[in-house]
């Protein structure tokens, strides 16, 4: 593999594994153009994870949609994640063409994207160079920023700092996980009865015996284009006996007491909540449209797992937990 | 070659070849030139041009070199210039006396060739190892690194130090295929994990650590070599004839099945906003159906952002529901 003088052009080999594990995805598909999109695809991503290598970035193939047959299926992706920075998008281009395909799944949800060219005989690769962000299908090259630029520009990326699971069970005892609070600890102020917009909850909800108190814990979470929101998250859980809990997870606008008051404090428009339970296959989720709180009721076994999401137009947090 | 390569490519053999001539230009000025101090700034002028077009040691972002990437500039550059004195003198004592001894000419070629041989020479493994160090003390994921590292992997290419392992069990052809694949995973294992590099250990030498890595693999190149002899590279061309082998599921075909069937309920009824029949079960089947997104954003009259956006969030929420469910398929 070659970087050239200026290091705005980089080109390797493509690998006979690489070829095998790319057939190995394409074998997947039965229809012609999406099996031909796989294969590619496949090849693109790895002919960007060894330039990434090369330039000292760890990657995760095993965490990219481009390497899940389900993804890959579902969606026209090339993605390789970054771990601990996001994922960037690998579009293809064949020798000879001088526009790219960015495929619209791919407009968010990415850190940069990466042109790849593959020569016709599919055995090496080259990449014409970079651009933070795609709006438009078609990329003309020239538009492309330099290869030599984008070590400068993924060291300025952001990184995510990686949750941890909280284990609900746990704060029955007391215990208090990192970034999670005591709701009084906030000072949070009473709120109207809650509204649950889009109710779509499969689980039946036990009723509340007197005996076992329920515990609160709540985390604050910023969000928007310049973290302009913050959203407080509050998470209660209450034993119903040894191994079933009801959970409820809400979500309010956060604003601190001493602002004074603001009237009406609505959640930002169009934000979501959405809970996947994976051990029950179910998802709730509702979208605020002038909502002051949205909140979920579930009941589940201790140590299942359930995911909440935090979603604000492109940006979007999840906090996991096992109750 | 692609449009944009060709055009690379012209402009920088264009560019070497403006270097070439601007350095003939300045040599036959020297040539003309008496005066010492006159004749110490031309080959001053002519070795700083050459080192323009040096195989090593490139500026970061235009800036000057700084620590061993200077040292090594500096180290070549003083030997340059000693050489072309002497040349100079040679060149200039035999024009008076007329003696008619051949004397190579200062041509750009053999200045450039000099170039070459005065770095391969100086790049000695403490000098690898210093630049492999360097790599080291710069911060994990920060743009020096990455510049070290690039710095690093073409000075070890360019050193001629890497070994050729176990050259003579394979036949030319096949050890070349094999070596070629084994120097891009060693190289991309030394910079993912440069940190790990000790350089008390290995007799403390820099490319004792690189080469251990290339012997193995190389061997683990054959290994893969062996298994997949059979695997015949498809060109662009034929990607899209399917060649259907009964032991690999059509995804396709039980993603599509298991969205109709929609055991909980949560595909049809997870829709865009205000828009109960743009669900997401009916995006996908039409996604499934080969529908390109202007089709379904004309069809369900949503802007493809909107669409696309909404189709790309819920898959990734579904993923790890749909993969448990399916998993049973792989």
């Amino acid at each position: 593999m070659n970087t050239n003088a200026k290091s705005n052009l980089f080109q390797t080999n493509i690998s006979l594994s690489t070829h095998v594990q790319a057939e190995k995805f394409r074998r997947y598909q039965s229809q012609g153009s999406k099996a031909k999109q796989v294969y590619l695809n496949t090849l693109a991503v790895s002919v960007a994870n060894s330039y990434l290598n090369l330039i000292g970035w760890s990657t995760s193939l095993v965490e990219s949609d481009s390497w899940n047959p389900i993804s890959q299926t579902m969606m026209n992706v090339a993605d390789l994640q970054i771990p601990g920075y996001g994922k960037l998008e690998c579009p293809v281009v064949l020798s000879g063409q001088n526009k790219v395909i960015v495929s619209p799944e791919t407009w968010s949800g990415r850190i940069g994207y990466l042109v790849v060219m593959l020569d016709q005989t599919l055995k090496t690769g080259s990449l014409l160079g970079f651009t933070p962000r795609v709006n438009q299908l078609e990329l003309p090259l020239e538009q492309l920023e330099s290869l030599s630029k984008f070590p400068t520009y993924l060291s300025q990326q952001k990184r995510i700092e990686p949750t941890t699971t909280a284990t609900l069970s746990d704060w029955m005892t007391g215990s208090l996980n990192y970034g999670w609070q005591q709701p009084d600890e906030l000072l949070l102020p009473p709120f109207s009865s809650p509204m649950a917009m889009n109710f779509r909850s499969r689980q039946e909800l036990a009723p509340f015996p007197s005996a076992s108190t329920p515990e609160s814990r709540v985390k604050l979470i910023n969000l928007g284009q310049d973290a302009e929101h913050t959203i407080a998250l509050i998470v209660n859980i209450q034993p119903l006996n040894e191994r079933e809990f009801n959970v409820s997870v809400k979500v309010s606008n956060y604003l601190r007491d001493d602002l004074g008051d603001h009237g009406d404090n609505y959640l930002p428009e169009g934000l979501e909540l959405v809970i996947v339970d994976q051990a029950s296959h179910s998802v709730m989720a509702a979208q605020a449209n002038q909502t002051e709180t949205i909140e979920f009721f579930f009941s589940g076994e201790l140590a299942e797992n359930f995911a909440v999401e935090i979603a604000l137009q492109e940006q979007f947090v999840v906090e996991h937990f096992t109750i | 070659m692609g449009f944009s390569q060709q055009l690379l490519m012209s402009r920088t053999n264009k560019f070497e070849q403006e270097k070439h001539q601007l350095v003939e230009q300045l040599v036959q000025r020297l040539l003309a030139v008496n005066n010492k101090r006159q004749k110490n700034i031309f080959i001053n002028e002519i070795v700083v041009t050459i080192l323009r077009l040096r195989p090593i040691c490139h500026r970061f972002k235009g800036m000057p070199l700084i620590g061993v990437y200077q040292e090594i500039y500096l180290q070549a550059k003083e030997q340059l210039i000693e050489h072309l004195k002497v040349q100079i003198d040679s060149i200039q004592s035999t024009r008076q006396s007329g003696t008619k001894t051949i004397l190579k000419p200062l041509t750009a070629v053999y200045l450039y060739r000099l170039q070459t041989q005065v770095f391969l020479k100086n790049l000695d493994d403490q000098q690898l190892k210093n630049m492999g160090l360097t790599a080291q003390g710069f911060a994990l994921n920060g743009e020096l690194r990455s510049y070290a590292l690039t710095e690093l992997i073409r000075a070890i290419k360019f050193s001629g130090r890497l070994c050729r392992p176990h050259k003579s069990k394979f036949s030319p052809e096949l050890y070349q295929t094999l070596y070629e694949e084994a120097i891009a995973e060693t190289l991309g294992y030394i910079c993912l994990n440069i940190d790990l590099y000790d350089p008390n250990r290995g007799d403390r030498k820099f490319m004792n650590w690189v080469n251990y890595k290339l012997d193995k693999s190389i061997l683990k190149c054959y290994e893969q070599y062996h298994r997949y002899a059979k695997f015949e590279i498809p060109s662009s061309q034929n990607l899209e004839q399917i060649v259907q082998v009964t032991a690999a599921p059509d995804l396709t075909e039980i993603l599509r099945e298991y969205l109709i069937r929609d055991p909980e309920q949560i595909f049809s009824t997870t829709h865009i906003r205000n828009r109960p029949d743009a669900n997401f079960t009916q995006v996908a089947l039409a996604k499934f159906s080969g529908q390109s997104w202007e089709q379904i954003s004309r069809k369900l009259d949503i802007p493809i952002p909107t669409l696309s956006s909404f189709y790309n969030r819920w898959c990734r929420r579904f993923t790890p529901l749909i993969d448990t469910e399916l998993k049973q398929h792989f």
